[in-house]
């Protein structure tokens, strides 16, 4: 009897634990490697970065988003993919002013560089765009890019004999979906992390600038306070720390530098806010691999990094919402009435080029994990 | 019989192992949660970001468009009897969003206790200053830091005026440096018990205005751009002593 009893309470007591632990695993389902991404990061770009829970990094999902960032079934004519206006041997852009669709037309924004991504919250030139996974999908359907409904993409990919294996590889599923083409694209996409460039090694300890790397580091993140004598190029207001990319919160990365009068001035950030005093802002990107990535400007109008720091410090054009940070940065004491200019000497910006030039990150170009999977 | 003692030993330390999780329901809570809870004003209403124009004791009339500060080393003690709570690792980074004027921030572990008296700082301490391989509030792609050597701004405001000569300017307020580093305490007016049960929430007001006047009134004509020049201690001396206030505690 009391051995009957005791037997009841193990039996119990199993069922409880089993019922206590609730997270006993299938053998017989295979689950996608998980990628651990945050090994890849250097300790200086810091960890305010989120990998949305829903779309956690495994390898299946990482290679199959490689695969579709290069597929050109998800252009209309099977002409294009993402790789085509992103080539990483320009750091992900394509070299033109604006990039031509599959039809022809083109487009009004220039290519964005896609460099470290983990550290943006907000998308294209005017924000429009909230996450990586979202964002992929919108130049698949863009008229003047590929031009391609979500539904005739995933057909296609359907009826090859590789893709259903890879997505039920990564998601679990072969029936294919738009979603998971975001997401796919995503993953790959969050894995381009440029960090091995000069300014990386001189972070690391590995590498001594020159002279004149060293000044142009200290004038690129110098606001320059004439009265107290601080010269500085104003730079890293913007294009802030080591990341050389716009502020990640909300809408603060965004800026009017001063590039059009109100008069011409695109609306920017005012399509996505409907805020007056959003227009003309646009994003501040990254400036890793900047020397790869001309023309410049998210109209693509300046050719060379000589004409973008000629804007910065004599042609800046004042409007209602101008920064504040660039109105109030000069080399030389204003007077009142005087025009917003910099003041950099020609050594300056020299030195303040040797830096850009320092952000070239020629391991992120030629990552045999970035590359065509299609061209080998 | 001993057997089955041992098979029920051994299915218990499996269970613990398989498990990995300890049962705390049973333990006393001895800490509660408490919160700051920070609302910004400008002119005694919520701040607007680059919509509303306001002028200041210098008469000067401005916009803001940017508004944010560390509020960080967070305590709670008891004068009489002793008892102090020193939040760790305390740095937040308290921005006016365009979404909202309040911020909070909470405040987990607090022991049970009594306590008359709270303690912030707005900036960063020396310790943690010049060092930027820090997370969370400190990382510096919040873009508060300035460099390796500066530090971290402490308080930024940014915005717009309208000179003298009626031309449009901007207003840069940048205020770093250990000397701008400053604790405030606040007495409470009742002491309040932290229990487990309820939120202890302290509300914090934060008055714009105030960081341009008493005792030093700030003309942007003569001074829009502060950062490390020795007016930057005027501008922390003068939020120091008026902009923040604890306007009430809930319990």
């Amino acid at each position: 009897m009391s051995d009957f009893l005791q037997r009841l309470g193990i039996l119990f007591i199993f069922s409880a634990l089993l019922i206590a632990c609730d997270s006993t695993e299938e053998p017989s389902v295979s689950f996608p490697t998980a990628f651990d991404l945050e090994a890849e990061v250097p300790f200086y770009f810091g960890s305010n970065f989120e990998i949305p829970e829903d779309n956690p990094m495994t390898v299946e999902g990482i290679a199959l988003g490689r695969m579709l960032f290069y597929e050109k079934k998800l252009s209309g004519d099977n002409s294009m993919s993402c790789g085509t206006c992103h080539q990483q041997s320009k750091a992900f852009t394509d070299g033109e002013r604006f990039s031509k669709g599959i039809d022809g037309s083109l487009g009004r924004f220039n290519a964005m560089s896609l460099t470290n991504l983990l550290w943006n919250q907000k998308f294209f030139w005017n924000g429009r765009s909230t996450s990586l996974e979202e964002q992929a999908l919108i130049p698949i359907e863009d008229p003047i890019e590929m031009h391609q409904s979500l539904d005739a993409a995933v057909a296609k990919l359907q009826n090859t004999p590789e893709y259903p294996e890879m997505f039920k590889k990564a998601f679990g599923d072969e029936i294919i979906t738009a979603e998971n083409i975001g997401k796919a694209i995503a993953q790959f996409e969050r894995t381009l992390i440029s960090s091995n460039s000069k300014y990386d090694q001189f972070l690391k300890g590995e590498y001594t600038p020159t002279a004149l790397e060293q000044r142009g580091i200290d004038l690129f993140f110098t606001h320059p306070i004439a009265q107290a004598g601080l010269r500085g190029g104003n730079c890293g207001d913007c294009h802030t720390n080591v990341l050389t990319s716009g502020d990640l919160n909300g809408f603060n990365g965004f800026h009017n530098n001063g590039l059009d009068e109100d008069a011409t001035l695109r609306d920017g950030l005012k399509t996505v806010t409907g805020k007056d005093a959003d227009k003309g802002k646009f994003k501040a990107p990254t400036l890793r691999n900047i020397a790869l990535t001309a023309p410049y400007m998210h109209d693509g109008r300046f050719n060379t990094l000589e004409e973008v720091l000629e804007h910065y410090d004599q042609h800046i054009r004042t409007s209602n919402t101008l920064d504040p940070l660039i109105i109030e940065a000069s080399n030389e004491i204003r007077s009142p009435g005087d025009p917003v200019k910099l003041f950099l000497t020609p050594d300056e910006k020299e030195a303040i080029i040797a830096f850009m030039n320092m952000l070239t990150d020629e391991e992120f170009i030629t990552n045999p994990k970035f590359s065509d999977p299609f061209k080998n | 019989m001993k057997h089955q003692l041992s098979f029920v030993l051994i299915a218990f330390t499996l269970g613990l192992f398989a498990c990995n999780e300890t049962d705390n329901t049973n333990e006393e809570a001895v800490t509660g949660n408490a919160k700051i809870i920070v609302s910004i004003f400008n002119d005694g209403d919520p701040l607007e970001l680059e919509t509303r124009t306001y002028t200041n004791d210098a008469g000067n009339e401005y916009t803001v468009s940017e508004f944010k500060f560390y509020l960080s080393n967070v305590k709670l003690r008891n004068t009489s009897t002793g008892d102090l709570f020193i939040e760790p690792d305390s740095y937040h980074l308290v921005e006016r969003s365009p979404e909202s004027h309040v911020y909070e921030i909470e405040i987990t572990n607090v022991p049970l206790a009594t306590y008359n008296e709270l303690e912030f700082a707005i900036g960063v301490d020396n310790a943690q200053n010049y060092s930027l391989d820090n997370i969370g509030a400190l990382d510096p792609s919040n873009n508060m830091a300035w460099d390796w050597n500066t530090g971290y701004k402490f308080l930024l405001l940014e915005g717009r005026f309208t000179t003298q000569n009626q031309e449009q300017a901007g207003v840069v307020m940048h205020i770093g440096g250990d000397s701008n580093y400053r604790r405030l305490i606040m007495p409470l007016n009742q002491p309040v018990t932290v229990n487990s049960s309820n939120s202890t929430n302290f509300l914090i007001d934060v008055e714009v205005s105030q960081i341009f006047k008493d005792p030093t009134t700030i003309d942007f004509n003569e001074n829009n751009v502060v950062m490390f020049d020795a007016i930057s201690t005027k501008l922390s001396a003068n939020y120091a002593k008026n902009a923040f206030t604890l306007r009430s505690v809930e319990n």
